[in-house]
């Protein structure tokens, strides 16, 4: 599977259903480009606070994203892998894992938005409904490749499809580990 | 999995799956599109060329994509890895923004649906909708436009001529068709001009922009047709339908009002007339200057009777097409039926907020049992998620009547009066049920700094934290004070159009200690109804960071001594402007840095403010320049100018708008040069000679547009002075004063550095 876009959403933790003040995530990531903290070619900051439910803070790249992202009420730091040569899925999931790891640990260790994230649960969105529709086609194709990947992370996992059968939205699964994870172990399992 | 099945997964292409479901010429434009992008990636295009090309597509620009960026601590250049392919002033292969055409606002939910899909997999998941009923998309890659056009036309949308020098949006009145003072629904009307103006050879070779609106009716808000290029009210005159067609309106830098073309166009005629417009337009309209060229100059130039004699000319050298006529036959099997039988609101216990929300977002329609339902869209935005959500809710309540609208807000339309509390809390349900639709909290704002090449200031941050105090404290506000309109524009391009507000501002910058301290200048006193009718004037600037205080104070005076039931703009005219700068000017004063620096950076940007034209920081300076203490004299000379044109001394505003800018050319030229003296000559070749000629005063975009309203006022005094050329003057005082203010920053920022000086290794440069 070649998706144009693909997007992993890792959700705060404890509750991502609880309001988050995205006030600090401007300073912070306009701190990001001045220091290169995070990966990608980062060009400028975003700000949707003002739209419930919305994309948030989104710190725009341009081949990545990373936004604070609440959309469908569940926050969470949401990083867009938006382009990159034809490559397979589970190539682009690697780098896109990378890179939102090392976005959330960046804003773990900065501590001034006082925000966590979870590493034991990584939401996939495929944001390509030619090649990959909303379907249970799609999500085995997904799983099938995305697997290995996951399994270079997590010893033990589970993958299932996420959200709904409502055709018109992107097809997205959910990874789903009892590890122990930390951001900084799995980025180094991913050679980060 | 099959070989068949896999091939699923990587070889389909947007081009192959919609074949069959496009206009064939609109598929065509497109492939010829993008074969432009391929060809310039490979270096046969020119820069210029493909600017134009990409424009012509609705593919802009945005802010940072010159390929440099100032990050807060210095200005950079940002290596994008990819080939060139944008144009000019937007060299680099950054991400865009792209508009997206929607004629009169109109909506259905399949579109509604494909533009969410659009706005996930290509942009950053937000639809916003613009003060011209258009949907932008920001941050899209130049490379994936094509496709994104191909899903757009697949549903009969299209974006050619959404920029460029073309026929833009067709606008109308979101409430055409069901309002209750409309003489009939203009919404037929406007989708035939659109279908017959998109690429017509006649409006290929205009010199700048052409938009038109479309109003039901003369009183309202409706279309804002006075401030479009062409206009279209319409009327019934002997049983037959027609249109009162207007000519030249605008905002932009200098706002003209729009004059009067034909005070009955039939039905049958409107686009002959509106072709030979464009024709006239085309053949006499400026073509290298493009700060003279939209259609509003022309007609100013000419005159509006010259005109008028020049369009009924040309109609009859224009041959016989079927179209300009068809159209009034296929719109009568074009109506769209609501979906549900009218009905009554019940008198049930409604929940809290429910009475609110339908006291300011609920119109009733011309129809009995039914009405307009307004969405208030936070600064015009709403979601991919919730774009598909209203797609279903129109689908249940309204099907195809949901329609964009000039306020950035969207409107379901034909919703059953029963159907009103299940729709509340359906929206509800999806975050769009926000009440205060059309009111002060429903604040307007262009994109500003945010994404804009041109912004000075942000728009959208000050906009978003009115909205947010505002809301906060609607339910303590006076009747009075909500029914006010706020508009705030990033520059004085006035895109968020605040000439035709209550209260609006438009972003500039000032000096002080040594920095550019972001502002914006306070604007009062405009009419929204009668067409957008009447304009405000500004009053003073006023620091970024006190805007909200700026409102407050003034609506609550406004509240004290208003008269019975005196308007906002009315009790501007009573107090006087005079009075109310008077007013604000403690909220005029800059603190010292050291002191509070956040006056130093703008809403929603914690880096410290820079208009960065120079590719240099902000230097360090003396408190209060040479320049700063002399440009106040040219400052209340514009005032005054104002005053007296308020007071309809035409000859004395234009006389004071002409010193005003005397006063600001001398004091940039005592920055360089003390010894110049008063004499009108001698200021203006000094100044001419030092700033204008060297270009060091060009704006970077707007080139020497508002030096040259110096040098015209100079050399062409006008005897016979009337309402509409002070009026130009004044304003145009106004923005060559906001230029010497800004000549002067780009003057520091080079002194800082030590350019200018023969043995500096930095060259004294224009902006580019």
């Amino acid at each position: 599977m070649t998706p144009q876009r693909i997007a992993i959403k890792l959700f705060v933790e404890p509750d991502p259903s609880a309001e988050i003040d995205l006030e600090p995530f401007t300073p912070l990531f306009h701190e990001f480009i001045q220091k290169a903290s995070v990966p990608g070619l980062l060009v400028d900051v975003a700000d949707y606070a003002h739209v419930p439910n919305g994309p948030g803070i989104i710190l725009i790249g341009h081949e990545v994203d990373y936004g604070i992202d609440s959309v469908a009420g569940r926050t969470g730091l949401l990083t867009v892998r938006k382009r990159y040569p034809e490559s397979p899925l589970a190539e682009v999931l690697r780098d896109t894992l990378a890179k939102g790891f090392a976005c959330a640990k960046a804003i773990e260790d900065d501590g001034r938005t006082g925000v966590r994230f979870s590493a034991a649960l990584v939401e996939l969105q495929i944001f390509d409904r030619l090649v990959a529709p909303n379907d249970a086609e799609t999500f085995e194709a997904a799983r099938s490749e995305v697997e290995p990947v996951f399994a270079e992370v997590y010893d033990e996992f589970s993958i299932e499809r996420a959200g709904d059968d409502d055709a018109r939205k992107p097809a997205s699964l959910v990874a789903r580990t009892t590890d122990d994870a930390h951001f900084s172990d799995l980025l180094a399992k991913l050679g980060s | 999995m099959a070989a068949q099945d896999a091939s699923r997964f990587t070889s389909a292409s947007w081009k192959d799956a919609l074949d069959t479901r496009m206009d064939a010429g609109w598929a065509e434009e497109i492939d010829d599109f993008e074969s432009q992008i391929e060809l310039r990636k490979q270096g046969k295009i020119e820069d210029k060329v493909f600017a134009e090309t990409r424009l012509r597509r609705g593919a802009y620009g945005q802010r940072y994509d010159a390929g440099t960026r100032h990050d807060g601590v210095a200005e950079r250049t940002v290596a994008y890895p990819d080939a060139p392919t944008k144009g000019p002033d937007t060299i680099w292969d950054a991400p865009g923004m792209q508009r997206i055409k929607i004629p009169y606002g109109g909506t259905s939910p399949e579109q509604l649906e494909v533009l969410a899909d659009l706005a996930e997999e290509y942009s950053d998941s937000i639809l916003h909708v613009t003060t011209r009923q258009d949907i932008q998309l920001h941050f899209v890659h130049i490379e994936d436009t094509p496709d994104l056009m191909r899903r757009l036309a697949a549903v009969d949308i299209t974006t050619r001529e959404a920029c460029g020098n073309s026929v833009r949006n067709v606008t109308a009145c979101p409430l055409a068709g069901v309002c209750k003072t409309e003489a009939f629904d203009v919404s037929p009307y406007a989708e035939a001009l659109m279908r017959f103006m998109l690429g017509h050879p006649d409006v290929q070779d205009f010199g700048r922009k052409f938009k038109p609106a479309f109003s039901g009716c003369e009183h309202e808000a409706c279309g804002l047709v006075q401030m479009h290029d062409a206009g279209y009210v319409s009327r019934i005159q002997d049983g037959k339908r027609g249109f009162k067609v207007v000519v030249g309106g605008g905002l932009g830098t200098v706002p003209h009002q729009a004059k009067v073309l034909s005070e009955f166009t039939p039905e049958d005629e409107l686009l002959r007339e509106t072709q030979a417009v464009a024709r006239v337009f085309a053949r006499l309209g400026e073509k290298k200057n493009r700060n003279r060229a939209r259609i509003k100059f022309l007609v100013a130039n000419l005159g509006i009777e010259e005109f008028r004699r020049l369009v009924a000319e040309e109609k009859e050298t224009i041959p016989h097409d079927p179209r300009h006529t068809a159209f009034l036959e296929e719109m009568k099997q074009r109506a769209s039926d609501p979906v549900k039988q009218p009905s009554e609101l019940s008198a049930r216990e409604h929940p809290d907020g429910f009475a609110e929300w339908l006291a300011t977002n609920v119109t009733d329609q011309r129809q009995d049992g039914y009405a307009v339902v307004t969405l208030n869209l936070p600064l015009g935005d709403f979601t991919s998620e919730q774009a598909r959500a209203l797609a279903d809710l129109s689908r249940k309540y309204v099907g195809d009547n949901l329609r964009t609208t000039v306020e950035q807000n969207a409107v379901l339309r034909y919703v059953a009066k029963g159907d009103l509390l299940d729709v509340y809390q359906d929206l509800l349900a999806i975050g769009l049920a926000a009440p205060g639709a059309s009111t002060i909290v429903d604040v307007t704002s262009c994109p500003g700094t945010d994404t804009c090449k041109l912004g000075i200031a942000a728009s959208r941050g000050v906009g978003a934290v009115l909205r947010k105090q505002l809301a906060e404290k609607s339910a303590r506000l006076e009747d009075s004070v909500k029914g006010l309109h706020i508009k705030v524009s990033g520059c004085f391009n006035s895109c968020g159009q605040h000439h035709i507000s209550d209260i609006g501002f438009y972003g500039n910058s000032r000096k002080a200690d040594g920095r550019t301290v972001p502002h914006f200048q306070v604007v009062l006193g405009g009419q929204w109804s009668e067409n957008g009718g009447a304009y405000g004037m500004a009053v003073g600037s006023v620091p970024s960071k006190v805007v909200p205080d700026v409102v407050e104070a003034l609506t609550e005076r406004y509240v004290q001594e208003r008269e019975a039931a005196e308007q906002f703009g009315t009790w501007v005219a009573r107090v006087g402007k005079r009075d109310i700068r008077r007013f604000l000017g403690p909220f005029m004063k800059i603190p010292a840095y050291a002191d509070d620096p956040s006056y130093y950076s703008d809403w929603a940007d914690v880096r410290e403010f820079t208009i960065g034209d120079l590719g240099v920081g902000e230097c360090a300076g003396e408190v209060v320049s040479l320049f700063g203490i002399e440009v106040v004299r040219a400052e209340s000379q514009a005032f005054d100018a104002q005053c007296a044109l308020d007071e309809g001394e035409f000859s004395t505003a234009d006389e004071l708008a002409y010193h005003a800018m005397l006063s600001a050319a001398r004091a940039l030229v005592r920055t360089e040069y003390i010894d110049v003296t008063h004499a009108p000559d001698d200021i203006v070749m000094q100044w001419r000679e030092r700033f204008f000629d060297t270009e060091i005063f060009f704006d970077r975009y707007a080139k020497g547009k508002f030096g040259q309203y110096l040098i015209d006022r100079h050399e062409n005094p006008v005897t016979d002075v009337d309402r509409d050329y002070a009026a130009a003057r004044v304003e145009e005082s106004q923005l060559f004063i906001e230029a010497c203010h800004a000549a002067e920053t780009r003057l520091a920022a080079l002194q800082a550095i030590g350019a200018g000086g023969e043995d500096s290794p930095v060259e004294l440069r224009k902006p580019q």
